[in-house]
């Protein structure tokens, strides 16, 4: 329970002073170079963001809140680039990021400081699982094609539209650290051996196979090759951090990676994706247009970059959903690239940090999964932007245009200070 | 679980390093060449800021400048290859690619007005680009052309500059990207500039090479008495014949080379030999692509080395494997006309600043030579012969009335069930010469019937433009 004593987190105060440089900076570079006055409309959603992050801050410390102080202000700044990214990409939409970081900014506020405790998901951990499976089966039946791919990714309800697999990987998390803590002692018995060969624990086996299926629908059916590999990779390492037996990681991984094989051959879209990672130069006007247009616009930045809004990021198709890594790298250059992934390192130091301060193994498994998906989700969308990788529809997080997804990352960041908070209470009982 | 917690995060925070290192990557190391591809769109938006020059004729004359909307005005349509296009998604070619830094004002500030325009956020203003095109010779060029395939290139022989360059199909450069696939599927392949990159059999006209290494080398002279009865030869079982008819049983050299004789172009090659044949037509800057500003393909003796004595024959009369451009033809032409010296073919004269007290040049073009080919007691007897092939062979149909001018025609091969490809190469006037023309006609015919007569009207324009 949350102790009501104000706190002073004045750590918090100081850095999210400094974190939300880069969007009071971003905006009064916008007006300048825009022509428009710094209360103009179109500047109302970064001032939003500002405040919904103060309020947080607020809030927190009204709440007496015990947990991490370094993770919101890391938020803060990701959050701060993302709505002036967003307003100079496409400035009719920054409203609408806003209303949605606003939301998430609530639901996190709620999770870290409501009146519930952790353990209770912990024990509801298959109900979790079931409310997943539910989102899924919902989604199948009744997805809705939003961006004419042909995918249908989203779930339209009372007029307003949701990614499920945005919701999907919270749900995921939360069940695995519920079953992973409870089953963990159970997987690392010595395994039984048939004729000589090792055969692992059915309580390993079961979430292994059911995973890969899970992420195998995932793929095949709804043709997200981005939220398969973030499901999966996160799933692995969890499974790690829990067992920590490399060999088993390994021998999911391999499965894994035989499906992704068999893919690239059963399904066009993905072997196309593959093709222009490998070879944009095969077709720049048709299918690879996307990919070579990003290599241009971040070869564009160079250096030092073009200056916000002074740069061509949207040569890129769908910059703002696919490519917002390569859109910032034009106009703030590699310094804001590098700045940018450091600013992730610093919120993945910190998750990582209040995993490593739980002594309680369902919080630490919570607070690790968080970071993990967020670091891989990270890695899967800039890793796809600098060709790293084939590029996948993963969305940056805190950054990208996306309602479901900037409300799936607050959560996460909620249950993170959440989990930061219960442990620091138990600390000061013990 | 803690040590695995921490190995997770040293595996997370060491792939961000590889992130970092691809971004620094396409942001420092690949970054210059990927800005500097034609088909970045960055380049127009440039454009779009600056205002770019204009692109002008020797005498000043507008041939391209920028409407309002950025989008390129050319008056004269037949320089649509010389000039080139600016397409977002085609790229750019042409003088607009090779002077683009120019044009577009990108090479830095030109001058202090343009430093002052720059530190004031105001367009800056790209420079003109006069080029060594006359419109008139130009325009005599084109209308010369018609609407038959092939091309034109007029060289001013004192300096080697291109007075003229005209290249059938053309392209209209001016809003490319709505014709492009058109443009693409043409099985007349209208994006081949053909004058500077279009490679073709030279036929007869290659006859000035072999003729001139046959001279150089004391091997025959304009006199030497040559015997072919039957006007036909047999080489390794390879039937040679020649054009004229009736064949006539002995007459000189100089007689073989105007009325074009095969059988003793056949002959003088197997006497010159292969290596110093491969050696004369390099020094006329054969196997090397000319650098003229814009892009030309370099011309070919042919690769099958050593050439057989049947191959080897048909080479010297200009068949076998050659492939040349009109441009490489012209400069043939002129180094006889400059008593054997190359000259390298040039088409911008000068890069002129745009300032408000008015142009001020920035860089201008020299004629610059690219060495020696021939002696200029070979290059004078080359000029004896070709004014002996204008006055009594078969590029009589180039004669123009008052001056005296030396030509040679071609008449080569195309592609099997087609008519030959007609050539004409021609210099005037021929005591001290100021231009050559070259002339070819794709699927033409007969060199003498096809090509030679577009010459006249050329010769005369030109002549006439460099008689100041």
């Amino acid at each position: 329970m949350v102790t009501w004593r104000m706190r002073g987190r004045w750590l918090e105060a100081l850095l999210l002073a400094v974190a939300l440089l880069p969007l009071f900076l971003g905006t009064a570079l916008l007006a300048v170079t825009w022509e428009r006055a710094l209360g103009d409309a179109r500047f109302w959603p970064a001032y939003a963001v500002a405040t919904a992050v103060g309020v947080v801050h607020l809030a927190l410390v009204i709440g007496g809140h015990r947990g991490d102080e370094v993770v919101l202000p890391a938020v803060a700044c990701l959050a701060g680039i993302g709505i002036v990214l967003v307003t100079r990409l496409v400035p009719d939409a920054a409203l609408r990021q806003s209303a949605w970081l606003a939301l998430g900014a609530i639901a996190a506020l709620v999770v870290a400081c409501g009146p519930w405790d952790t353990r209770r998901l912990e024990r509801f951990k298959y109900a979790v699982l079931v409310a997943g499976i539910g989102l899924v089966a919902v989604t199948l039946v009744a997805g809705r094609d939003l961006n004419g791919s042909g995918d249908r990714l989203w779930l339209g309800l009372f007029g307003y539209v949701f990614q499920p697999s945005e919701l999907l990987k919270v749900l995921l998390v939360v069940f695995l650290a519920g079953y992973l803590s409870e089953k963990r002692e159970v997987i690392l018995v010595a395994p039984a051996r048939v004729g000589g060969l090792p055969v692992p624990p059915l309580a390993y086996l079961v979430p292994v196979v059911a995973m890969w299926g899970g992420c195998l629908v995932v793929l095949v059916v709804q043709r997200d090759l981005g939220s398969a590999l973030l499901f999966y990779g996160t799933f692995l390492a969890m499974l790690y951090v829990a067992i920590g037996r490399v060999h088993y990681v390994l021998a999911s991984l391999a499965v894994f990676g035989m499906a992704a094989v068999a893919c690239y051959f059963l399904f066009a879209h993905v072997r196309l994706r593959v093709e222009v990672w490998l070879d944009p130069w095969i077709d720049p006007q048709g299918r690879s247009y996307q990919i070579v247009q990003a290599m241009y616009s971040m070869a564009s930045g160079g250096l030092a970059g073009r200056g916000l809004a002074n740069g061509y990021p949207l040569y890129v198709p769908a910059a703002h959903t696919d490519y917002p890594f390569v859109a910032f790298a034009e106009e703030a250059g590699l310094v804001g690239s590098l700045a940018l992934l450091l600013m992730y390192a610093i919120l993945v130091v910190a998750g990582l940090g209040v995993a490593l301060r739980a002594r309680d193994p369902y919080r630490q498994l919570l607070a690790t999964g968080v970071v993990a998906l967020i670091g891989f989700q990270v890695v899967t969308i800039i890793g796809g932007n600098v060709r790293l990788m084939p590029l996948t529809g993963v969305t940056l997080p805190f950054v990208s245009y996306g309602g479901s997804s900037m409300l799936a990352s607050w959560l996460m960041v909620g249950l993170l200070l959440r989990a930061s908070h219960e442990e620091a209470v138990a600390a000061a009982r013990a | 679980m803690a040590p695995q917690v921490r190995a997770l995060g040293t595996f997370v925070l060491a792939t961000f390093a590889v992130l970092a290192g691809f971004a620094g990557y396409w942001q420092a190391i690949a970054a210059p060449s990927l800005s500097a591809t034609p088909q970045n769109p960055r380049l127009f938006q440039d454009d779009r800021r600056a205002l770019r020059g204009r692109i002008l004729d020797w005498q000043g004359n507008v041939l391209v400048e920028s409407r309002p909307d950025g989008s390129r005005r050319l008056t004269v349509p037949s320089l649509g290859h010389v000039v080139g296009y600016r397409s977002a998604r085609y790229g750019t070619t042409g003088v607009e690619l090779a002077e683009d830094a120019a044009l577009s004002g990108t090479g830095g500030p030109l001058s202090m007005d343009d430093l002052l325009r720059q530190v004031a956020q105001l367009p800056g203003r790209g420079a003109d680009v006069r080029l060594t095109i006359d419109a008139g010779v130009q325009s005599a060029a084109a209308m010369a052309l018609g609407t038959a395939g092939g091309a034109i290139v007029v060289l001013d022989t004192r300096t080697g500059a291109v007075l003229a360059m005209a290249s059938n199909p053309v392209i209209d450069p001016d809003g490319i990207d709505a014709r492009w696939s058109a443009l693409l599927a043409d099985p007349a392949k209208p994006l081949v500039h053909r004058a500077a990159q279009g490679l073709y059999v030279p036929g007869s006209t290659f006859k000035l090479v072999t003729a001139a290494a046959g001279i150089d080398l004391g091997i025959v002279t304009p006199a030497t008495s040559v015997s072919d009865p039957t006007g036909e030869t047999v080489i390794d079982g390879f039937r040679i014949t020649d054009a004229e008819r009736p064949p006539r049983a002995t007459f000189d050299f100089a007689h073989g080379f105007a009325w074009s004789s095969n059988v003793v172009f056949a002959d003088l090659g197997l006497k010159i030999g292969e290596a110093r044949l491969r050696e004369y037509a390099a020094r006329f800057g054969i196997g090397t692509a000319l650098a003229l500003g814009i892009d030309t393909s370099s011309s070919s003796v042919g690769r099958t080395r050593p050439m057989s004595a049947s191959l080897l024959a048909s080479t010297a009369f200009g068949q076998g494997e050659l492939l040349l451009s009109p441009l490489q033809v012209a400069v043939v032409a002129a180094t006889i006309a400059r008593d054997g010296d190359v000259p390298r073919p040039w088409i911008v004269a000068e890069v002129l600043a745009r300032t408000d007290a008015g142009p001020r040049t920035l860089r201008r073009n020299e004629p610059t030579s690219l060495g020696r080919a021939v002696s200029a007691q070979t290059a004078g007897a080359m000029r004896a012969l070709m004014g002996l092939a204008v006055e009594d062979g078969f590029s009589k149909a180039a004669a123009v009335p008052g001056v005296r001018v030396g030509g040679k025609t071609g008449t080569a091969q195309s592609v099997p069930g087609q008519p030959d490809h007609a050539w004409f190469v021609g210099i005037a006037p021929l005591d001290a010469p100021r231009v050559a023309v070259v002339v070819l006609r794709e699927f033409g015919g007969w060199g003498s019937e096809a090509a030679a007569p577009l010459a006249k009207p050329v010769i005369q324009a030109s002549l006439q433009a460099t008689a100041r």
